[in-house]
């Protein structure tokens, strides 16, 4: 775990991959979720803040 | 003959033309080559993406092309992402995409390990088993339709036969608890040959000299599955779920010909409700934030899956 968090701080593409990849998964859940619509509503934003983050983080340093 | 041709070439090359080109570096000729494909990519790939991320946020209709088109910014994802009967479609779709996947996975995978094993017709089982997916969906579609007919369908008196019930006492297309399955079987039906081809060859890949190591070492065949063949087959499984899960995130033509999306709307899947936004209501801001919700979707999660698939590769 600390070693995770030191990876954040760092901006180290594991850990941020893995953030982002979580979001995303997250977000998918919400968008076909048949529970609450106002977490389908919300789902989108998840999805496309961890699409852009992967997009970005799998640039930084390993 | 071809040097000829070569050495034909080079002297008509005018010398103007052959000296510039003589003259560039191998960065500048790669580029010069490559720039075909790039510029057709642009074309073809990304004008169109980002012209659509940019109607997404309009009121624009194609079949009012001379109408004042206003920029309406978020308004479009508002309501789609605020619309119950958008949240049922993706509910619909949620549910073919994760029992087809189920399914053709797990038959996929049973089959070719069957049909690994060494036994007189093998090969014509295979070409039988692989049929279905040489067929076009739309004469699929067409089809199944005939055999799930309650009077003269095959598939309602094959079920009655086992099951004692009446065939015409149920509708796989016509009933609301049926219609889901009645696609995901056909789907299934239709592709399961295609992950089954993935898995034998990522099983005839395995060296026989591991499983005869693990002979030696007295290893049970149980253990030899759940060590050697499951782990080694493991990426082209991958593969398989990774083709199937986008191929049929945008199911289109099986199901509008089985079942037209319905009853009511209960089989739309999402690409038969874009494809119903743009063309039929023609929406196209609206449609156009519609297939980029969609293809962000689609976007994270391809990302996601090719980082696992090279994880499990280079382990």
């Amino acid at each position: 775990m600390r070693h995770f968090l030191e990876g954040l701080l760092l901006f180290r593409r594991s850990p941020w991959e893995a953030v982002a990849s979580i979001l995303i998964i997250v977000g998918v859940l919400m968008l076909m979720q048949p529970f609450y619509l106002v977490v389908f509503t919300y789902s989108f934003s998840v999805i496309l803040v961890g699409t852009l983050m992967y997009l970005i983080c799998s640039h930084f340093r390993d | 003959m071809l040097q000829a041709f070569i050495d034909k070439l080079v002297q008509k090359t005018p010398p103007s033309v052959s000296n510039r080109v003589s003259g560039l570096s191998d960065k500048k000729l790669a580029w010069l080559f490559v720039s075909p494909t790039i510029l057709l990519l642009l074309a073809v790939n990304i004008f169109p993406l980002v012209w659509t991320i940019y109607l997404s946020f309009t009121n624009y209709r194609v079949n009012r092309p001379n109408r004042d088109v206003k920029w309406v910014d978020l308004r479009n994802y508002e309501r789609i992402l605020t619309d119950s009967d958008i949240w049922q479609t993706m509910q619909a779709t949620a549910h073919f995409l994760v029992s087809t996947i189920v399914l053709q996975v797990v038959l996929g995978f049973t089959l070719a390990f069957l049909i690994n094993k060494k036994f007189k017709g093998n090969d014509l089982l295979t070409t039988l088993i692989v049929l279905p997916m040489m067929l076009s969906p739309a004469v699929v579609g067409n089809f199944w339709t005939f055999l799930y007919q309650p009077q003269i369908g095959l598939f309602n008196y094959m079920i009655s036969f086992f099951s004692g019930a009446d065939p015409s006492s149920f509708s796989m297309i016509g009933d609301v608890h049926l219609a889901p399955w009645a696609i995901v079987i056909v789907d299934t039906w239709m592709w399961t040959p295609f992950v089954m081809l993935i898995c034998l060859a990522g099983l005839r890949s395995i060296p026989d000299s591991i499983y005869e190591a693990a002979e030696c070492d007295r290893a049970s065949q149980w253990r030899q599955f759940w060590t050697i063949t499951v782990p080694m087959v493991l990426p082209f499984l991958m593969l398989a779920v990774l083709f199937r899960g986008i191929e049929n995130f945008k199911m289109f033509d099986l199901v509008v010909q089985l079942t037209g999306g319905g009853p009511g709307s209960l089989t739309t899947l999402s690409s038969i409700d874009l494809k119903r936004e743009a063309f039929e209501k023609w929406k196209t801001g609206y449609s156009s934030a519609y297939a980029v919700i969609l293809f962000v979707t689609v976007f994270g999660l391809a990302s996601i899956y090719v980082k696992a698939l090279n994880k499990v590769k280079d382990r």
